[in-house]
């Protein structure tokens, strides 16, 4: 029994349906990493420098084989039309409830405006007094909104009194 | 680029210089001073997407129909027309006696 996110080994290793997280390489190169480390990794290091160039080159090419991935040689896991369907219709149920936030973070769109572009920037320029109506509206919201205080009336910390 | 719009552009009178951005931010159009002008393309986008957030009336499909940026002696005037926005720099000049 695993913790909430103990991500136990023995969870993939049994005959799982895959799914999107289940690791795409199988145990065929994960040997090459799960291997226990021994000593001899560490005391063979020196026996290079030594001179035996052959068992380093060997060394070298053990060691590139067990590094590259062959993927040619994993057992690609076919999926039938009915895991598509299933798949298709997981994903969307799941879009469907994280999809609302979604389409609020993207940038809204324009309105559609006017069809005379031209006519709407040739007319006659915003009269001096509305500039001077909004001025003075905005210089009100500013200052009332500088006054807003939060005035103490109560104590912050209130002491129950148990009877 | 000249289209109609762009040459009614043009003949607005006191124009200084015009934009036309594409809604995604990119500048379709531009003259005089304004021209090839993309960082006020972007704070003027900034502007427009800003203000049709501002419901003016009760219905929400009714959104502003000119912005007008009013500096002492220039303007830019802005109008949004088939998901493109037109920028207008204009010469300001003020008829009305400025009563305080």
């Amino acid at each position: 029994m695993g913790c909430c996110f103990g991500k136990d080994e023995d969870e993939y290793s049994g005959e799982q349906e895959p799914d999107e997280r289940s690791p795409l390489l199988g145990n065929q190169i994960g040997n090459a990493i799960n291997r226990p480390v021994t000593s001899d990794d560490f005391e063979s290091q020196p026996s290079i420098t030594k001179g035996d160039e052959q068992s380093a080159l060997n060394r070298i090419l053990h060691q590139t084989e067990n590094n590259v991935i062959d993927v040619s040689a994993l057992d690609s896991h076919t999926m039938e039309q009915h895991e598509y369907m299933d798949r298709a219709r997981h994903y969307s149920t799941r879009l469907a409830i994280v999809g609302g936030n979604l389409r609020t973070m993207r940038k809204p769109v324009l309105p559609i405006g006017t069809t005379v572009p031209q006519a709407v920037l040739a007319g006659e320029p915003i009269s001096i007094a509305d500039i001077q109506l909004i001025n003075s509206a905005a210089a009100t919201a500013a200052n009332a909104l500088s006054n807003v205080k939060v005035q103490h009336k109560e104590e912050l910390v209130v002491h129950f009194v148990i009877p | 680029m000249t289209s109609p719009v762009t040459q009614s552009l043009e003949r607005i009178p006191d124009q200084l210089g015009y934009l036309v951005i594409h809604e995604d931010g990119a500048v379709i159009a531009s003259s005089g001073e304004l021209e090839n002008d993309e960082k006020t393309a972007g704070i003027i986008m900034n502007m427009v997407h800003m203000a049709s957030r501002v419901q003016l009336s009760p219905d929400r499909n009714d959104p502003f129909k000119r912005l007008s940026v009013v500096f002492d002696t220039y303007m830019f005037v802005i109008t949004i027309s088939n998901h493109k926005v037109y920028v207008c720099k204009r010469k300001y000049l003020p008829s009305e006696p400025i009563n305080a």
